[in-house]
């Protein structure tokens, strides 16, 4: 059960002699670890999403300058693109990420008292300036996408300072604004995370553990609450994320294309032996299938729940999902010998 | 029949659970037993008691996941709390192994999940948030009086989290996390750029801070301790900064001086800890600490008196621990097993094995 040795403290000062030499020597093999390929494959996914964080602010300021029905719906696009960013690198839940809830400051979810409605209602009901150090100040809720989401999709948004009034173009500017220099923020950070997640064995499970742990948020959280399947038995379209822009199904594709163009290269690295081919196959299969389903859909998750026909779809979806699940947390997670933490996940 | 001996065992330990006094040194002392807080593999909450041999005594269904908490010194019974940000205070018949009550927060407050009763058993103290405004407070309690809310007294900061009762009955020492969060925002940390965590020493009788002593970096979030029966306590830090930096995790402070340190592990072995430590406890027949790491699936073992570290011990996903009168640990392992950590540091002995998940605490019970 136990693989380390146990170490008495005291005899830490000879082997750090030892690990001082043989530290060059491991860096020239750096370049073929799962982890190398995980640092180069995530730097991708966040230099996306701070480049799509940078178009969305771009088409906000445009949108707010010049609105016609040709920006808004270019600034829309930007919203959706940016999302799809995010959620492809979402289910990485360590590192600089975790810094200053940048993950909470990009998606404030779930939001089980529409928090995100109340504070940018606050923002748009107020004399107060608007800009983005204001708005670090403030709340999480109204700092990421979903601020923007109810701004650019929700009625209730339009009904009380409708773009592209000075408010609300204040608003959402900032918030862009915010949004574009966070994503940046991030994407150098993970650049100078890079020699500590190379040197740190723990990172190897904690990379599969993230991946592991994204997919059951997805299943659970994302697609069987809403679905009545966990929590209270009720159909309940508002417990989904990207609601407001019927974007969840789209989001989930997104989150599931990041994992197979992220988190499958490192995985197949890792495990390179017959067997371990063999599951990674399968899980890029798994993917690709439920990216595919997911894709077939005639409309975004609310519209689906509303129908039986609708929610037989979506017990199809939630089928190859599942599936996912199994074999990320149960064939591959086994064959690695990584268990999740009661403890070191969700402490107090 | 569990339940008939683990109730005649109790009867024999007529300690107060929290304070040195529970680990009672004269013959006739009682066995260890611990409650914890668990959940089983449906993701059901239970509250469970078991003894040293890892046997489980009796078990309560509970709605919410619960935290930690403290064994009244006389009236057979024991308090568990809510888990943050919780707001119930469980009050458990330990003679009969049955749920005896159910105390609320109070209206604006919620608990930490950490509490403890003075030494004759009259006054509760729970570590509480005060959210509109999140101050933390110290909210004290007539335990004789049906727990009827007395008092509050502020700690002067954010995030007050476990607190015990120093050996000479009078004073609180509280480990306070200074992260602020708000049952909105569910388990969000609001403040992690202006968090001043410390620890605090306080008059018991009129929450007069005695001491406050301040962690190296502002993201020490000071959560857990216990003190030694001569009057150090030993707590442990979860780090907020950034992962790539690995600070110390524990501090000592010596009652009796007045002297605050940290006290750090050499080179790459810091890392070893996760930046995150769970529970602490301190042996009353050695010079022992054991700290538990299970972000690092370690447990770590000091030298309360010199402050020395002296083993890591791999033991996978580890969270609550307590002294045994032997001078070993009980570690509960959030995969399920019950283990028995010698001081020293040999691989850790596997006393059970459970199909529940240990959550974060043992309670002394």
């Amino acid at each position: 059960m136990f693989s380390f040795s146990i170490l008495s403290l005291r005899t830490l000062k000879w082997a750090g002699v030892t690990a001082l030499l043989t530290a060059s020597v491991c860096s020239a093999a750096w370049a073929q670890t799962p982890r190398a390929t995980w640092h180069d494959s995530l730097a991708t996914g966040y230099t996306a999403l701070a480049e799509q964080a940078g178009a969305l602010d771009q088409a906000a300021s445009t949108y707010c300058q010049a609105p016609s029905t040709d920006t808004r719906s270019q600034l829309e696009s930007a919203w959706r693109e940016a999302f799809d960013s995010w959620q492809a690198v979402r289910f990485v839940d360590f590192g600089p990420v975790e810094q200053d809830n940048l993950a909470w400051q990009f998606q404030f979810w779930p939001d089980a008292k529409n928090t995100v409605a109340r504070k940018a209602n606050q923002w748009l009901g107020s004399e107060q300036p608007i800009g983005v150090e204001q708005l670090k100040a403030d709340s999480v809720a109204v700092k990421g996408f979903p601020a923007l989401e109810y701004l650019l999709f929700d009625p209730q948004a339009a009904k009380s300072q409708p773009l592209p009034q000075e408010r609300a173009c204040a608003l959402l500017t900032g918030i862009t604004a915010l949004l574009q220099r966070n994503s940046a923020q991030l994407q150098q950070q993970w650049q100078d995370f890079r020699p500590h997640y190379l040197n740190t064995e723990q990172f190897q499970r904690t990379t599969v553990l993230a991946a592991m742990h994204g997919v059951e948020t997805l299943r659970n959280k994302r697609l069987a609450a809403p679905m009545g399947l966990e929590g209270k038995p009720r159909r309940n379209p508002y417990l989904a994320d990207a609601w407001r822009s019927e974007h969840s199904l789209a989001g989930m594709r997104a989150s599931l294309v990041g994992l197979q163009q992220y988190f499958l290269p490192g995985l197949r690295q890792w495990m390179d032996n017959d067997q371990g081919a063999e599951l990674t196959n399968r899980l890029d299969q798994q993917l690709t299938t439920t990216i595919q389903r997911l894709e077939r859909q005639p409309a975004d998750l609310q519209q689906l729940l509303a129908d039986d026909d609708g929610y037989r779809n979506l017990q199809l979806i939630f089928i190859e999902v599942d599936k996912l699940n199994q074999l990320l947390s149960g064939n591959i997670a086994s064959q690695l010998g990584i268990i999740r933490g009661f403890n070191s996940s969700d402490g107090d | 029949m569990q339940r008939r001996h683990f109730i005649q065992l109790s009867l024999l330990g007529v300690a107060a659970a929290c304070s040195w006094r529970s680990y009672g040194l004269g013959p006739g002392q009682s066995p260890l037993r611990f409650l914890s807080s668990v959940n089983d593999a449906q993701g059901e909450h239970f509250i469970v008691a078991a003894n040293a041999a890892g046997e489980e005594l009796f078990r309560l269904s509970v709605a919410e996941r619960c935290h930690s908490g403290c064994l009244h010194p006389r009236a057979g019974q024991a308090v568990i709390m809510s888990r943050r940000p919780g707001i119930n205070l469980y009050v458990i018949n330990m003679l009969d192994g049955t749920l005896e009550t159910l105390i609320e927060a109070g209206e604006d407050f919620h608990f930490y999940g950490h509490g403890v009763f003075s030494q004759d058993g009259t006054r509760f103290y729970a570590t509480a948030n005060h959210y509109p405004s999140g101050e933390g407070y110290i909210r004290v309690y007539a335990a004789d009086e049906h727990y009827r809310h007395l008092q509050d007294f502020p700690v002067a900061g954010m995030d007050p989290h476990e607190l015990r009762l120093h050996p000479d009955g009078q004073r609180l020492v509280i480990a306070m996390g200074g992260i602020q969060t708000h049952p909105d925002y569910g388990r969000i940390k609001l403040n992690l750029e202006s968090m001043q965590p410390a620890l605090i020493v306080m008059d018991r009788h009129n929450g007069a801070i005695l001491q406050r002593c301040e962690p190296s970096h502002h993201q020490l979030s000071c959560h857990h301790l216990d003190i030694s029966r001569d009057g150090v306590v030993i707590a442990g830090y979860q780090f907020e900064g950034p992962q790539w930096e690995t600070p110390p995790l524990i501090a000592r402070l010596d009652t009796d001086t007045g002297a605050f340190s940290e006290i750090a592990l050499p080179g790459p072995e810091q890392a070893r800890l996760g930046n995150y430590t769970a529970s602490v406890a301190i042996s009353r027949h050695s010079p022992v600490a054991a700290i538990t790491a299970p972000r690092g699936d370690c447990v770590m073992l000091l030298d309360y008196r010199s402050g020395e570290p002296l083993h890591i011990v791999p033991l996978a996903d580890p969270g609550g621990v307590l002294a045994d009168q032997d001078g070993s640990f009980i570690v509960s392992s959030g995969a399920g097993g019950l283990f028995r950590v010698e001081a020293g540091g040999a691989e850790p002995q596997l006393l059970a094995q459970h199909a529940v998940h240990w959550d974060n605490h043992l309670t002394r019970a």
